[in-house]
C-alpha cells in the first residue's frame, strides 16, 4: 500500500518538476514508471533538490514538500483506462472500453455477455466489487441504460459509473468501503442494435425507441416497409413543411426557424407534414411502418397487457429476447436489492407504480421518498415523481417489474433537464419549450443543432421545405454538459447502493437459567435505510424470509422466538424447527431480536442469513458468560421445566 | 434417504410403466406414432422444443403443399397434462386423416386447409401418468418453491399406503370444512356453514405428511409450472403453478412463438377443462367498452354459439361437468390475446345423466344443417360431401360396445331409480354430488376409481386422526383406450365442420369503365361466402394480421398508372359473413394526367395489369384478377 502511494506520488512529482513538465501524468509506459519509482526513494529522504531552489526566495523548497499535481475534485486524476466523457460512444467503442476496464482491474471486475441481440451484438454486463470472487455473496445494485436506445446518454452514465468506481476505489475510502459491501451489475446498453442504428443510420432524436425485429405495424402483411427517409442526406430525419395560410403554424417571431402554433386571431404560414418521408409501398400512407415497432420497456411482466391496451407491449411479456436476457439475469441474482434504469428526457427521478389504482404501501413509499428527495437535492432541475400520477400510466415497465415482482427498490432517471439550458429555476415543462431550445442553439451551440429549412420536391406533396432539429440535439446534453450529467446521476445511485440493507449482529448474549439450560438472545440490526424485505415483498412472498439460526455442538434447542422490541413482550413463536427462526423482515435502520432456549453448553453460534441483507455470524463463548439471574429468568426456567428439562 | 432411493428405483421402473389405464401412449410410443405419420407426404413433423427433461414437443403439420399459406386450424392435445385423453384424440385424428384420405372430411382438410396438431404440449407433466406412484401433475419439470419459503419441494405428496397411487387424505377435525356425502360414504362433501352444515374433516387431494416439520401439510410439492396457468390472459401472478412470469416456460414460449409466427391460423381447438363448446361463453356487453377485455365480445357471441351448438349436436351428449374459469389458461389466451376463434373441449367425461335425459340423437337434424351450410359455401369439396353421410360413416367396434354399455346402463339406472325414488340428494357442493354420480358410473362399468379410506398415522403428528384413500388420479378424467377411436371420429367431424366455416371470398363483380378519355374507373366487389367473418371482433381489437390485401401489379413491377382515388395497395380488415365490399379506383389513363412526380402516366399500359389478392387466413393461395 505504502509503495503504491509512493509510486503514485513519484509519478506525479516527476511530471510536475519545472523543466520536466512535458511529460503528462498517467501516460508513461511501464519501464519509465519503474525508474521514476527508484528515484523517489532518494527524494523522500528529505534531500534538497538543487534544481528546485529558486534565487531570491528565502526558503528552499524540498522534494518532500512538493505535492502531487493539483487534484481536481471528482474524476480520477490518473486513470488506468483514460476516457473522454464529453462525447458519445458507439457499440464498438463501448465494448473496447469495457474490455480495457476488465483487463486493468481483473480482481475487481468481470465482463460477461448476457447473450446476443437480434443483430448479433453482445449485451454486456460488467460486475464490479472489491473482490470479484465474492460478487455473488454481496448485496447487489443493478444499473442499466439504453433500453430505449435513442436515449443515448443513458449508456454513458452507466459507463461513467463503471469507470469511476474502478478508478477511484484506491483513492477514496467511501468508494472502497462501498465496493467491499456491494456488488454492482452494470448493463450499459440493453438494446445495442438500436443504439448502433441511432448513431450510425439516419434517425431523429426520437428514433429508434423500438428494437429492430421486423413487425407489421400497419397490418398489411408487409414488415417495416415504409420508414422515414433522409432526403437531404444529412444524417437526421427532420420535418417537412409546406406553405399554407390555413396550415395552423407560423415562424417564431424571434427564432424564425422554429415553428409555433398560431393563436386565435393570428394568420398561419405553414402546414407541418411530419417527418421526412414518402409513400414507399403505395398504400396512400407515409411513414406508417418503420423499423420495429415494439417498446422494450412495455414488455416486462408486471401488469402487462397486450398492444391494444398498452402500445408497444409486443406479443407477450418478455417476448423480446434482449429484455428476457436481462430479466433472466436479474432472476438469477436474488441478492439484487436496488436498481436504477436510465432514460431520457426531462429531469425526473421516477418510481412506480405505473398504474394509478395500484398504490404502493406507505412503508415502501417512505423509503422511496427518502431516496428520491436526496436525489432531488443533488440533481438540480430534477423532480422526484410517481410515474402513474405525475407522468402517465404505463404497463409492463422494467422498474415496476423490478419492484412489484422482485421486491427491488428501483428508480428510473429521465436524464437531461431543460433547467440545465440556462439554470433558470422558472424553466417550465419537462421537455422545455422550443424557443428555449432555439435560444440555446443560437447562443451556445452557434446554430449547430438545427438543419436550416430547405426546399425539396416531394412526389406527393409537391414543393415542400425540409428542416428541423438534428438528431443529436434536444433530448441529449451537448458535450460540455454530459460529464456533469454522468457524475451527478452516478452519485445518486451510489447513495442508493449505500442504503441497501446491511445486516449485523449487534449484540449476542447468553444467560444461564439453571445448569445447562441457556437463554441466548441476539440483536440483529439492519444499519441502512432499505429493509431486507419491502412491504410488497412480504405481502407477495417474493423473497424468502431472513433466517437466524442457532448452532450448538453439544445440546438441543428447545424453543426459538423473535420480537420487534428487546423485551420480548409478545414474542413471535417459530413454527417448525426451533433453532431456525424465520424473520419476515428486518426494517431499515431498525433491529429484530431473536431468542432461543437451549439445553446445552456454550459456545453458541448464531448465523443470520438474509438474501438481500447479507450474512452475519457471531459466537458466544463460555468465557463471555456473566451470571445475572433475575426473577424473570427463573420463571422462564419454570417453563423450561414443563418441557421435561431436568433441573 | 431410503425413500429417495426407493423413489429413484420406482422412477427407473416407471419408464416402462403402462400407466394406470392401459393403452395410452408414453413418450416412446408417441414418438413412434408421430414418426409413422411423418412417412406420409401430407405430414411434416417438427419438434418445437426440447423440454427440461429432454422430451420433444411435437408439432404435426397436415396438408398437401404450401401449408403456411393456407388457412389453418390448430389442435392442441392435453393442455392439462393429466388429461391424456386430449393428446390421444388429437393424435388419433391425425392418424385418421392420413389413413383414410378418401374420407371426404380428410380430403377437404388436406386440400383446402392446413391442420397443425400439437398432441402433447407439456410432455414432462404427462410423464407422471407413466410413473409410479401415480400422481396427477399439472406442471412441467421446473423445480418450484410452491409455498415461497426459499426451499424447493420440501413437503410434497406421498403414496402413504404404498399402493402405487397418490390418493386423497382426510383428517378428522371438527374445524374441518368437509363431511361425508349423504348419498355415498366414499365421497367427501364441502360444507356450507351458512346452511347449518357441520364439517367433520379436513381433506387433502393429495396425501402426505409434514415432512419438513413446519406445521403445514403438503404445502410444497414442487409441482412445476403448469402449461395452462402460464399464459398472459388473466394471469394468476404468484399463484402455484403460474411460474415466475407469463410465458416463462420452454413449452409455453415454444407454442406461443409458433402461433405468432403462423398468422394463417384461423381457429384453435384445444382439449382442456375450460370448455366453451358444451358451456359456451356468455356475451359480455360490458367487455365491448372495457379497456381490458375479459368477457366475450357481443359481436363474436353468435358465431361461438353456433359452433358450440354444432359440437353438442355432433357429440350428442349434454351432461358435461361445469367449465372452470381459467387463470393464465391457454384457450382463453388464444381468443383474448391471440385474437383467434378459440374452442376448448374436455373431449371426454364420465356420463352422469341417465341416457333418457340425454338429448335424442340429433343425427337427422345435424345432417340437414350440414347440408344447408354446405350449400352456403362455395368450396367445391364441401358440396361433394353434402349428399354423403356427414358423420362417421361406419360405426367402429368400440362405438358398438359403447352402445351396448349405454343400454346396459340404462336398465341398471332404471333399477336404481325404482330403488331410491327420491333421487340423488342435492348438497351445497355440486362437485361432490357429481363425484357421487361418477363413482356410480365407475361401479357400473367396472372402473376402479376409489381406494377405501384406511386409518394411518402421520409420523410428525401422531395426534391427528388420519385416513388415506379416496379418488385415484387419472381414472375419472380419461376413458378406457377403446373409446378413443369413437371420440376422435366425432372430433374430426367437428374439425371438418369448423374448417368449412372459415371465411371465403368470391369476386362478385369486376368492372372497368372509361370515365372520360383520361380516366378509368375500376370496381371490384367481393363477398365473404364463409360462415365466419374475416376476423373475430377480438382479433380486430388485437390488431391481428392479416387482412385481405389487394395489390395492383404489372408484369414488369412498375405501375404505369396514377391513382386519383384509391391506392396501389389496399387492405380490408373485416367483412362479416355473407357481406360484400366494393373497392373502387379512379385511375389516370392519358398522358396529360400527371398526379405526382413518380407516377407518371403512360398512354397505354403496356405490360398487362392485374390486381393480386393475398390473405393467408382466407385464400389458400394468391389470386390474380386481370384488369383489361
Amino acid at each position: 500500500m505504502l509503495f503504491t502511494y509512493l509510486a503514485l506520488t513519484a509519478l506525479l512529482l516527476a511530471a510536475d518538476v519545472p523543466g520536466d513538465a512535458a511529460k503528462p501524468a498517467g501516460n508513461e509506459d511501464q519501464t519509465e514508471k519503474k525508474s521514476i519509482n527508484f528515484n523517489l526513494k532518494i527524494s523522500t529522504k528529505g534531500m534538497n533538490v538543487p534544481g528546485n531552489y529558486q534565487e531570491g526566495t528565502s526558503k528552499p523548497i524540498y522534494w518532500r514538500d512538493i505535492l502531487a499535481p493539483y487534484q481536481v475534485m471528482g474524476a480520477p486524476p490518473a486513470p488506468k483506462v483514460p476516457m473522454q466523457w464529453n462525447r458519445y460512444h458507439d457499440h464498438r467503442e463501448m465494448t473496447e472500453f469495457l474490455q480495457k476496464l476488465a483487463e486493468a482491474y481483473p480482481l475487481q471486475c468481470k465482463l460477461t455477455s448476457l447473450g446476443k441481440s437480434y443483430r448479433g451484438l453482445d449485451i454486456w454486463v460488467l460486475t464490479i466489487t472489491s473482490d470479484i470472487r465474492k460478487a455473488d455473496e454481496r448485496t447487489a445494485m443493478l444499473i442499466d441504460g439504453g433500453i430505449h436506445a435513442n436515449e443515448i446518454q443513458a449508456t454513458e452514465v452507466v459507463l461513467y459509473t463503471a469507470w469511476y468506481l474502478l478508478e477511484m476505489q484506491r483513492q477514496n475510502p467511501f468508494i472502497a468501503d462501498l465496493l467491499r459491501e456491494r456488488t454492482f451489475y452494470l448493463i450499459p446498453a440493453q438494446s445495442p442494435d438500436s443504439r448502433w442504428h441511432h448513431m450510425h443510420l439516419r434517425n431523429s432524436t426520437h428514433s429508434p425507441r423500438t428494437g429492430l425485429r421486423p413487425r407489421d405495424d400497419d397490418n398489411d402483411g408487409l414488415f417495416d416497409e415504409d420508414a422515414p427517409n433522409d432526403f437531404d442526406r444529412n444524417g437526421s430525419i427532420t420535418q417537412m413543411r409546406v406553405r399554407d395560410p390555413n396550415g395552423g403554424w407560423k415562424s417564431h417571431p424571434e427564432y424564425p426557424e422554429v415553428m409555433v402554433r398560431v393563436k386565435p386571431g393570428e394568420k398561419g404560414e405553414f402546414r407541418l407534414l411530419g417527418e421526412e418521408g414518402i409513400d414507399i409501398d403505395g398504400d396512400g400512407k407515409i411513414n406508417e411502418d418503420g423499423p420495429g415497432y415494439y417498446d422494450p420497456n412495455r414488455n416486462f411482466p408486471w401488469q402487462w397487457q397486450p398492444d391494444y391496451v398498452q402500445r408497444g407491449a409486443d406479443r407477450y411479456p418478455l417476448s423480446i429476447p434482449e429484455q428476457r436476457l436481462v430479466a433472466d439475469f436479474v432472476m438469477a441474482h436474488p441478492k439484487i436489492a436496488g436498481a436504477q434504469s436510465y432514460h431520457n428526457t426531462g429531469g425526473m427521478i421516477l418510481r412506480g407504480p405505473g398504474i394509478k389504482e395500484l398504490k404502493h404501501d406507505p412503508r415502501d413509499l417512505a423509503v422511496y421518498n427518502t431516496l428520491g428527495k436526496y436525489g432531488e437535492g443533488i440533481l438540480p432541475g430534477y423532480k422526484y415523481m410517481e410515474v402513474a400520477t405525475d407522468l402517465y400510466e404505463m404497463r409492463g415497465g422494467e422498474h415496476d417489474w423490478l419492484f412489484d415482482m422482485r421486491g427491488i427498490f428501483a428508480f428510473v432517471n429521465e436524464l437531461f433537464t431543460p433547467f440545465n439550458l440556462f439554470r433558470d429555476p422558472n424553466t417550465k415543462g419537462f421537455f422545455s419549450d422550443s424557443a428555449d431550445l432555439a435560444r440555446f442553439n443560437k447562443r451556445l451551440l452557434f446554430d449547430q443543432g438545427f438543419v436550416p429549412w430547405k426546399a425539396w420536391r416531394h412526389p406527393f406533396y409537391g414543393e415542400v421545405e425540409i428542416g428541423g432539429w438534428r438528431k443529436e440535439w434536444t433530448r441529449q446534453p451537448p458535450s460540455f454538459l454530459l460529464e456533469e450529467e454522468c457524475h451527478r446521476n452516478m452519485a445518486f445511485t451510489l447513495y442508493h447502493a449505500y442504503q441497501m440493507p446491511k445486516i449485523e449482529i449487534q449484540k449476542l448474549e447468553a444467560d444461564k437459567l439453571r445448569d445447562d439450560v441457556w437463554m441466548v438472545t441476539a440483536t440483529i440490526a439492519n444499519t441502512r435505510l432499505i429493509p431486507t424485505h419491502a412491504a410488497v415483498d412480504i405481502k407477495r412472498k417474493l423473497t424468502p424470509p431472513d433466517i437466524a439460526e442457532l448452532r450448538t455442538s453439544n445440546g438441543k434447542v428447545l424453543a426459538g422466538m423473535w420480537s420487534d422490541e428487546p423485551f420480548f413482550e409478545e414474542p413471535q413463536k417459530n413454527k417448525g424447527k426451533p433453532e431456525r427462526v424465520r424473520l419476515p423482515n428486518i426494517p431499515g435502520e431498525n433491529a429484530r431480536y431473536v431468542r432461543w432456549i437451549v439445553h446445552g453448553k456454550p459456545p453458541f453460534t448464531v448465523e443470520v442469513r438474509s438474501i438481500k441483507g447479507g450474512n452475519a455470524t457471531e459466537t458466544f463463548e463460555a468465557s463471555q458468560h456473566v451470571d445475572k439471574r433475575s426473577p424473570l429468568l427463573k420463571s422462564i426456567f419454570e417453563w423450561a421445566k414443563t418441557r421435561g428439562v431436568d433441573e | 434417504m431410503l425413500e429417495l432411493l426407493a423413489l429413484l428405483t420406482l422412477t427407473l421402473i416407471g419408464l416402462d410403466d403402462p400407466g394406470p389405464l392401459p393403452g395410452y401412449s408414453n413418450d416412446q410410443k408417441l414418438a413412434e406414432r408421430v414418426n409413422k405419420l411423418a412417412e406420409s407426404e401430407a405430414v411434416r413433423v417438427t419438434s418445437l422444443a426440447k423440454t427440461l427433461e429432454g422430451r420433444d414437443l411435437w408439432l404435426l403439420e397436415l396438408g398437401y403443399d404450401e401449408a403456411k399459406s393456407k388457412p389453418a386450424l390448430l389442435i392442441v392435445g392435453d393442455v392439462e397434462p393429466h388429461r391424456l385423453v386430449g393428446s390421444e384424440i388429437a393424435l388419433k385424428m391425425a392418424e385418421d386423416i392420413i389413413q383414410n384420405r378418401d374420407d371426404p372430411r380428410a380430403d377437404y382438410l388436406l386440400r383446402n386447409r392446413t391442420v397443425y396438431i400439437i398432441p402433447r404440449p407439456n410432455p414432462d407433466g404427462t410423464q407422471a401418468f407413466f410413473q409410479k406412484p401415480y400422481r396427477e401433475r399439472h406442471g412441467n419439470a421446473r423445480p418450484t418453491d410452491d409455498d415461497r419459503d426459499g426451499e424447493t419441494g420440501e413437503d410434497g405428496p406421498l403414496d402413504l399406503n404404498h399402493d402405487g397411487w397418490v390418493t386423497w387424505m382426510r383428517i378428522e377435525d371438527p374445524a374441518g370444512d368437509y363431511r361425508v356425502h349423504p348419498d355415498d360414504p366414499r365421497v367427501m362433501q364441502k360444507v356450507d356453514r351458512s346452511k347449518g352444515e357441520v364439517g367433520t374433516h379436513f381433506v387433502y387431494r393429495e396425501g402426505g405428511y409434514d415432512q419438513d416439520e413446519d406445521g403445514l401439510i403438503v404445502e410444497d410439492g414442487s409441482l412445476g409450472v403448469a402449461f395452462n396457468r402460464n399464459f398472459a390472459f388473466r394471469y394468476p401472478y404468484f399463484g402455484v403453478g403460474a411460474g415466475p412470469h407469463q410465458v416463462s416456460e420452454i413449452e409455453t414460449r415454444a407454442v406461443a412463438d409458433f402461433m405468432f409466427d403462423h398468422p394463417n391460423i384461423v381457429a384453435v381447438l384445444s382439449f382442456s377443462p375450460e370448455d366453451n363448446l358444451m358451456h359456451p361463453w356468455k356475451a359480455d356487453p360490458a367487455a365491448a367498452k372495457a379497456e381490458i377485455k375479459e368477457g366475450l365480445l357481443p359481436d363474436d357471441a353468435p358465431y361461438f354459439d353456433a359452433i358450440a351448438k354444432e359440437y353438442r349436436d355432433i357429440l350428442g351428449r349434454d351432461d358435461c361437468p361445469p367449465s372452470p374459469k381459467g387463470a393464465g389458461s391457454f384457450s382463453e389466451w388464444a381468443y383474448f390475446h391471440y385474437g383467434r376463434w378459440s374452442f376448448a373441449a374436455r373431449g371426454w367425461w364420465i356420463p352422469t345423466e341417465e341416457p333418457s335425459k340425454v338429448k335424442d340423437a340429433p343425427d337427422a337434424a345435424h345432417g340437414e344443417k350440414t347440408a344447408a351450410k354446405n350449400a352456403s359455401t362455395n368450396e367445391p369439396r364441401a358440396s361433394q360431401t353434402s349428399p354423403e353421410k356427414p358423420q362417421a360413416p361406419e360405426p367402429e367396434p368400440s362405438a358398438a360396445s359403447d352402445a351396448k354399455e349405454v343400454t346396459e346402463k340404462e336398465t341398471a339406472d332404471k333399477d336404481k331409480e325404482k330403488d331410491a325414488e327420491k333421487g340423488p340428494t342435492k348438497t351445497s357442493d355440486p362437485d361432490a354430488d357429481r363425484l357421487v354420480k361418477e363413482l356410480r358410473y365407475c361401479d357400473q362399468n367396472q372402473r376402479d376409481a376409489f381406494v377405501p379410506w384406511q386409518r394411518g398415522e402421520m409420523p410428525n403428528h401422531p395426534e391427528l386422526r388420519v385416513e388415506v384413500g379416496g379418488i385415484k388420479p387419472f381414472v375419472l378424467d380419461n376413458p378406457p383406450i377403446s373409446e378413443i377411436p369413437g371420440l376422435a371420429d366425432k372430433h374430426l367431424t367437428f374439425a371438418h365442420a369448423l374448417a368449412q366455416k372459415f371465411p371465403a371470398i368470391k369476386v362478385e363483380r369486376k368492372e372497368v369503365e372509361s370515365v372520360r378519355r383520361s380516366f378509368g374507373r375500376v370496381t371490384l366487389v367481393i363477398r365473404n361466402v364463409g360462415a365466419l367473418p374475416f376476423m373475430s371482433k377480438m382479433g380486430q381489437v388485437n390488431n391481428i394480421p392479416p387482412t385481405l390485401r389487394l395489390e395492383w401489379k404489372s408484369s414488369d413491377d412498375k405501375l404505369p398508372i396514377g391513382f386519383v382515388t384509391g391506392h396501389a395497395r389496399v387492405t380490408l380488415n373485416q367483412l362479416g359473413a355473407g357481406q360484400k365490399h366494393e373497392f373502387e379506383w379512379l385511375i389516370g389513363v392519358t398522358e396529360s394526367y400527371q398526379m405526382n412526380a413518380q407516377m407518371k402516366f403512360q398512354p397505354k399500359p403496356k405490360p398487362p395489369l392485374s390486381i393480386l389478392l393475398h390473405s393467408p387466413t382466407i385464400l389458400p393461395r394468391t389470386e390474380r384478377i386481370a384488369v383489361p
